[in-house]
């Protein structure tokens, strides 16, 4: 206690510039975490959160009596690995190339160009999408008309929707996390570079030997922080592109969709709440995982 | 000095985590107390009861100004706050009140509805209905209860006026919730048509009108001649039970059982032991999807139908759809809109019960809640009673402002419809929850064949048949209806709208597998345990 007291004298200012932060996750998420009991309870207004009667684990039935979870986390799974995969890839690709590029005005027309898509609402992207693959009116049909092909039915081919959400993924987020890299790629000491260049390295071997090894840090750390989400679909991407499509289901549903959609008319707290709870369970699982092998490999790279 | 300082931050944390703490508590302790003062305000303890009991037991008190905050469901028109400005400066004089309306659009109110009630927030009065989860959030505690005693005393007019059954048919466990709409609705079903392209194609209205395959003639004159016009909309939502076509005319006497989402369920009315009918199950089912599937590949609506966001009566007004079905008032008013827009469309409206006799429908299909929480219930009921009762504030409601949205007809009953009506359609804010039988006006440039359509509907309508008072308590099956509901999006929503990969029947079989599974069949049996229970209590 005591010696707790003095680094808390000794880092005041510290402790002052951190306080915001803890005061934002202790509020916002640590609080509300006593709403976990609403899983077990059947909920009523009257009643309040904690007065409400207990049910044990009868509002997560639903999970595997609709036979349907497993397939569901898979999905989300697979969905999110593959956004981490492709996604970071092309992050640290497209930073790399406009690291290296030469003329400024360029550069920055690229990068924002790039980074627009980010602030475009899912929604409109879901009218996006509508209308690029109505099959009667859609761009994508009228252009294959147009030039003596038969119209394509997407909404019933599956596997189609793979890629429309990778790519629509990929569009709209590549320009956000191409930040961090192209931040970290202009923290490398650039006397490394001049170094290399005077030996005799060209372009590809510098990328290759320089920037990629200074650039595993800030990898490692964004798909430790990917990897929390992992089993967390993203509601809005999935909902607005994909609709209600009962044909794409087995190949596009992840848990967040399934479980509006279980939930949509019945209205029931407790039952949603149990599906935020087997998510964060699951969560909370895949990251002490993940992280006690990072940590086995290399100490310095885990999260904690 | 800087020893203290440290003590006092310290001292600081510890009185934030009591507040904290203590505020956990104390809402426990109020919680577990409250239960047993029925559907009294646990956290605002300034509400309803003791204010009015202590306070002022002679009347009601209107010293103090208030402001009433309503939520109403759809749309809001584009001269709501015109009206609403007028409707205030009344407010204002008779019970010194205003009051602020929200809409929830029907696009996204089945999500915010439940939210309102659980962020606890403090608005007064709300729409409900048996559709619009009247049931849901009653069990729930979501509304204050209304008693006889607090009608009387803030709702002398509507205690007088209303019908005894419509009081009693509001009753959830012998309380009343809400105040039901005063009005024998008679709704069935009605489709609006082009009546240029009837004409141009040379059909005939009495015999689309005699069979549900009859209309296929319409939609395929449209889809082989009209490029650029789907027949019919289908907007995604709402079509996850029930096939696109549906055999009606084989259903006569069939009556909707509500309560279990979108797994459709029917009852026979001429059956005494009012068998519950999963519809799923049926062969019309089949025949249905069968015919949908026909109807899907000739185009008669959008392969992409299912992912629509447009309603369906949007389709219709912007000349993208050639058929929209409602019942009878909504095709009414819509039919003014699209008349005075286009008239030379040549709107119709046909009867597309096709033979099925339809129901006097409950007086809580529409109605007014008022809210756990809110801080002024005695004003709102004596809004309402001015709603309910007050031609100045009922008129104003429904039909707009007098001289701008409408006149008085010749008559001195019926109204006539102004240029600038679209802006306020009649009956198109939401006001149904207040509607009276003594104060409802026809419309002139209505539907020319309304009398014909309501008097034909109500000639065969049957007069409350058994199950109407029925509400389903499905608490017990609540996991099994998640399931099921997951099931009809994935696997009969298809089926719906005709979509349909490799044959029907497998299709069928395989959907109704798959529905077994999740619990369908338990469903059906609960349902059918509670419809004998209610039976043999009304013996």
């Amino acid at each position: 206690m005591t010696s707790f007291l003095k680094e808390l004298k000794r880092n005041r200012i510290k402790f002052l510039m951190i306080s915001p932060a803890v005061l934002f996750y202790l509020v916002l998420a640590y609080l509300p975490m006593g709403g976990i009991v609403i899983a077990f309870k059947q909920f009523n207004y009257n009643d309040g959160i904690f007065g409400s009667p207990w049910v044990g684990f009868e509002n997560f039935r639903y999970f595997w009596e609709s036979g349907q979870l497993f397939q569901v986390t898979i999905n989300t799974i697979l969905y999110n690995a593959a956004f981490m995969i492709i996604n970071n890839g092309l992050e640290i690709v497209i930073a790399i190339i406009l690291a290296e590029m030469a003329g400024k005005y360029l550069r920055r027309f690229l990068q924002s160009a790039i980074f627009l898509p980010y602030f475009i609402s899912w929604v409109v992207v879901g009218a996006f999408v509508y209308n690029l693959f109505n099959f009667e009116f859609g761009s994508v049909n009228t252009l294959l008309k147009s030039l003596g092909a038969d119209p394509i039915d997407v909404y019933s081919n599956s596997s189609a929707w793979i890629w429309i959400i990778l790519f629509f993924s990929a569009w709209k987020s590549v320009g956000y996390g191409t930040v961090f890299y192209l931040a970290a790629i202009m923290n490398i000491d650039n006397e490394t570079y001049e170094a290399a260049e005077i030996d005799g390295a060209n372009v590809f071997q510098r990328i290759r030997h320089i920037t990629l090894p200074a650039l595993v840090p800030t990898i490692i750390i964004l798909i430790l922080l990917s990897v929390g989400n992992i089993v967390r679909g993203d509601f809005q991407m999935f909902y607005q592109i994909v609709g209600d499509n009962g044909l794409v289901f087995d190949k596009t549903d992840v848990i967040d969709t399934f479980v509006v959609r279980s939930l949509l008319t019945i209205q029931e707290f407790g039952m949603s709440a149990a599906a935020g709870v087997y998510q964060s369970v699951l969560s909370f699982v895949i990251i002490i995982t993940v992280n006690y092998f990072v940590r086995r490999v290399e100490k310095d790279y885990a999260l904690f | 000095m800087k020893k203290r300082l440290k003590w006092q931050g310290l001292f600081a944390i510890v009185m934030l985590l009591t507040f904290v703490l203590a505020g956990c508590g104390n809402s426990k302790n109020e919680a577990s107390s409250s239960p047993s003062t029925s559907a009294s305000p646990s956290a605002s303890a300034s509400a309803e009861p003791s204010a009015s009991g202590s306070a002022n037991p002679a009347g009601a008190d209107t010293s103090k100004e208030v402001k009433l905050k309503m939520y109403l469901l759809g749309d809001k028109p584009k001269d709501f706050d015109l009206v609403y400005a007028e409707v205030n400066k009344l407010l204002k004089q008779d019970i010194n009140a205003t009051v602020e309306v929200s809409f929830l659009s029907w696009g996204d109110w089945q999500q915010k509805y439940p939210l309102l009630f659980a962020s606890g927030e403090d608005f007064d009065l709300i729409y409900t209905a048996n559709w619009a989860q009247y049931n849901t959030q009653a069990t729930k505690g979501g509304f204050l209860e209304i008693t006889k005693d607090m009608l009387e005393k803030y709702a002398p007019k509507t205690a007088a006026s209303m019908y005894p059954e419509a009081w009693e048919s509001a009753k959830i466990d012998g309380k009343v919730y809400m105040l039901p709409m005063n009005y024998k609705e008679i709704q069935g079903s009605i489709s609006l048509l082009r009546g240029d392209l009837v004409e141009k194609y040379g059909l005939d209205p009495k015999e689309l009108a005699a069979k549900p395959e009859n209309l296929a003639k319409y939609y395929d004159a449209i889809v082989k001649n009209e490029k650029g016009l789907i027949p019919v909309n289908a907007a995604g939502l709402g079509w996850d039970g029930v096939p696109l076509f549906v055999p009606w005319d084989k259903m006569k006497g069939w009556f909707d059982l509500q309560g279990t989402g979108n797994l459709k369920m029917y009852y026979d009315s001429n059956d005494p032991k009012a068998k519950v009918i999963p519809f799923y199950q049926t062969d019309l089912f089949v025949e249905g999807v069968k015919k949908a599937k026909e109807w899907a590949d000739a185009g008669y609506w959008s392969k992409s139908a299912m992912v629509s966001k447009t309603a369906d009566n949007e389709a219709f007004k912007t000349g993208k759809a050639a058929i929209f079905g409602q019942n009878l008032s909504t095709i009414n008013s819509l039919y003014t809109t699209v008349n005075t827009e286009h008239p030379e469309w040549k709107a119709m409206a046909i009867d597309t019960n096709f033979g099925r006799p339809v129901d006097l429908k409950p007086y809580i299909q529409n109605g007014v809640g008022i809210n756990k929480n809110s801080k002024n219930p005695e004003r709102a009921l004596m809004m309402l009673d001015l709603f309910r009762n007050d031609p100045r504030y009922f008129d104003l409601t429904f039909y707009g402002i007098k001289g701008k949205h409408y006149d008085i007809g010749a008559d001195g009953k019926s109204i006539k419809l102004l240029a600038d009506s679209p802006n306020y359609p009649p009956e198109g804010a939401c006001p149904w929850g207040w509607r009276d039988d003594k104060l409802v006006r026809p419309i002139e440039g209505g539907l020319p064949n309304y009398d014909d359509l309501r008097n034909n509907m109500l000639s065969t309508a049957v007069n409350n048949p058994v199950l109407q008072a029925f509400n389903f308590d499905d608490s017990s099956v609540k996991n099994e209806l998640a399931a099921v509901g997951n099931v009809l999006t994935q696997y009969v929503k298809p089926l719906s709208f005709g979509v349909v990969k490799g044959s029907v029947d497998d299709a069928i079989a395989d959907a109704r597998k798959r529905l077994e599974k999740a619990g369908a069949q338990k469903i059906v049996d609960e349902y059918q345990r509670q419809v004998d229970a209610f039976l043999a209590s009304k013996k």
